[in-house]
């Protein structure tokens, strides 16, 4: 039996009207930490997800049914600019977190720092102490630890082996998985339950404090009388219009891309809202082993190097199904064809870099949003070494061979004093790395200042009453790890001031 | 406009059939079966990614008249894995931006079907 209270969009096929105390936009950890909060404070909630549900045992195995049936755009969202850049987020019940690596961390201290640095009165708004105590009930909750050993398959155990020949702080991934058996399909959605993404935990915990999750249904604009947020219009995927009333108020929680695209869209463009936008960007190196690794099986993401983890790079073990696995392979015809018979002994890795370059979200055309950014140099020069790291680490773990991917230099490198010189040799230019997206944050700014933040402290619109923004888009910077777990901890502690 | 005629899917065949030929174990592109990925993919690809492929398909199937004289679908089979290997090789980015894409999508399609997976030593569906 569903444990969760449903309400499908597919079979709203005329005008639909609603009422509720509040109207949570995104069932993502952001708006499902939220809705859990509220609801369990007695508020009626109704959160809307544009997505569909889809139950584990529906999850495709193959990348491209997961692709076509959970992620927005199939996976092909792109931010533009002089590197065009691939971004991933979910569109189904749970959001990101059904299609995820995982992956849980804290807010690292020092990032939580340089954010009160900037906005004193930040540390009176959201304590330290408090922020440290949410996140360790989301720990508890979703039984985030490190992954064990006997499941996470060769893929992972390899990098362990090259981090330590290099002398690099590395770990096993610590995750919100219960029971995981290492299958390997974590970014097409766990097919026996055992992530526990949203859909199998807090938004279980909010339906059973009374709310309820309608899906299939694109918002399309928060309405507004006199200055105060009243609910949310959108069109369900049976084609008909929907209205939900919101007496108490409208909760925001849709991401740092598709939030400020709908404050936009709405006509809501107080203060920086959509500037400001910070991301993780980064590339992926493919290395070969003479035995059969079979990169495909093992947990999907269970270990990370975190020793450069200052210097902006955190470097993780990468898994994919086998597709994704095969368009990794370099070259193209019969040199591709080729590669694919070593499919099996090719292994993943992948950079994330803290960017420090800020880009802007619009409004774009047919309803998407418009992601804009230009790398600084000093990026792709993070990127270039994480590249030489990687190369180097996977030599040492006992490589026969990386392909760095990186146009203009050395397809393949065996020698580890070869790729030792990538840092000097290889490319500034972006356009020359393999580069994709993870992580987005800063587009509603959270801040004391009207005319510097979207949001206040409490994750309250400055300028619209009863209209609050609670996923990482309020985040004043990026964070150089992955996010999840500081959404669920900041969300909770910002919906618990709205309840309150 | 999601659709591809007749004459399209011919050019968008010979250039998948290029990129991913059959040999070291597996059926390539021509040999599995991917009727039902295209069908899901006129529904599900993105505008900018259904435009992206379309446009790579007809450029790379008649950019070939410049240098070869002949469009692609009628090049040798070793003259089309030089072209396609050249413009992977390119300096200029939207070319291999079209051959990467060309191959992503090729690999989404032939990791659909059921009889390349267990080839290629993956669980089946």
């Amino acid at each position: 039996m569903n444990a969760l209270k449903l309400e499908d969009g597919t079979a709203i096929r005329a005008p639909h009207h609603a009422e509720c105390d509040f109207v949570v936009v995104g069932s993502g950890p952001a708006g499902a930490a939220a809705a859990r909060v509220l609801a369990r404070g007695g508020a009626r909630v109704i959160v809307v997800e544009e997505g569909p549900y889809v139950p584990p045992e529906h999850f495709p195995e193959d990348a491209f049914g997961a692709m076509a049936l959970m992620y927005r755009e199939m996976g092909a969202s792109v931010l533009m600019g002089r590197v065009p850049m691939p971004y991933i987020q979910g569109r189904v019940v749970g959001g990101t977190s059904v299609i995820n690596g995982s992956i849980s961390w804290r807010l690292p201290r020092s990032v939580y720092d340089g954010w009160v640095a900037g906005d004193a009165a930040l540390a009176d708004a959201v304590p330290w102490t408090a922020l440290e105590a949410v996140t360790d009930e989301v720990e508890r909750d979703l039984n985030i630890a490190p992954t064990a050993d006997d499941i996470a398959g060769p893929k992972n155990l390899l990098m362990h082996r090259g981090a330590e020949a290099l002398g690099l702080e590395h770990r096993p991934i610590s995750r919100n998985v219960r029971g995981c058996r290492g299958l390997g399909r974590c970014l097409q959605g766990c097919p026996e339950g055992h992530k526990l993404s949203m859909e199998r935990s807090y938004l279980v915990d909010a339906s059973a404090a009374g709310a309820v999750i309608l899906h299939s249904v694109t918002v399309t604009g928060v309405d507004v009388a006199g200055e105060r947020a009243t609910g949310i219009t959108g069109k369900s995927a049976g084609g008909a219009t929907v209205q939900i009333r919101a007496k108490r108020g409208v909760v925001l929680a849709a991401s740092a891309v598709q939030t400020p695209a709908l404050l936009q869209r709405s006509g809501i463009r107080h203060g920086p809202v959509g500037q400001g936008f910070q991301c993780h960007p980064g590339a992926s190196v493919t290395g070969f082993w003479k035995e059969p690794v079979c990169m495909w099986t093992g947990a999907t993401q269970g270990h990370e190097v975190i020793g450069l983890r200052q210097e902006g790079l955190k470097f993780e073990v990468l898994g994919f199904d086998l597709a994704m696995v095969a368009s990794r392979i370099k070259g193209v015809g019969s040199a591709f064809s080729a590669g694919l018979e070593r499919m099996a002994h090719a292994v993943n890795w992948g950079v994330a870099v803290r960017a420090a370059a800020r880009g802007r979200v619009k409004p774009g055309w047919g309803g998407r949003a418009s992601v804009t950014m230009d790398l600084h140099r000093d990026d792709v020069a993070k990127v270039r070494r994480g590249v030489r790291i990687m190369g180097e680490m996977m030599l040492a773990a006992g490589a026969q061979k990386v392909t760095p991917g990186v146009h203009g230099w050395h397809a393949e490198v065996a020698d580890r004093a070869v790729m030792a010189r990538f840092e000097e040799e290889g490319p500034l230019d972006g356009r020359a790395y393999p580069m994709a997206v993870t992580h987005m944050f800063g587009t509603c700014r959270m801040g004391a200042d009207r005319a510097r933040s979207v949001v206040d402290l409490r994750g309250a619109h400055h300028h619209v009453a009863a209209l609050h923004v609670v996923d990482s888009s309020v985040f004043p910077s990026n964070t150089g790890v992955n996010p999840q777990t500081s959404i669920l901890a900041l969300s909770t502690l910002l919906a618990r001031g709205m309840a309150g | 406009m999601r659709h591809w005629t007749a004459m399209e899917r011919r050019w968008r065949d010979a250039l998948f059939n290029a990129a991913l030929p059959a040999g070291h174990g597996h059926p390539g592109w021509a040999g599995a079966e991917t009727d039902a990925f295209w069908e899901r993919f006129a529904t599900a690809a993105p505008p900018l990614l259904a435009l992206g492929l379309r446009t790579t398909v007809w450029l790379f199937t008649w950019l070939p008249l410049f240098t070869d004289l002949r469009p692609f679908p009628s090049l040798a089979t070793e003259r089309r894995d030089a072209w396609l290997r050249a413009a992977l090789a390119s300096d200029q980015y939207l070319a291999r931006q079209m051959v990467e894409t060309l191959k992503l999508v090729a690999c989404l399609g032939y990791f659909g079907d059921p009889a390349v997976r267990r080839a290629l030593g993956g669980p089946s569906p």
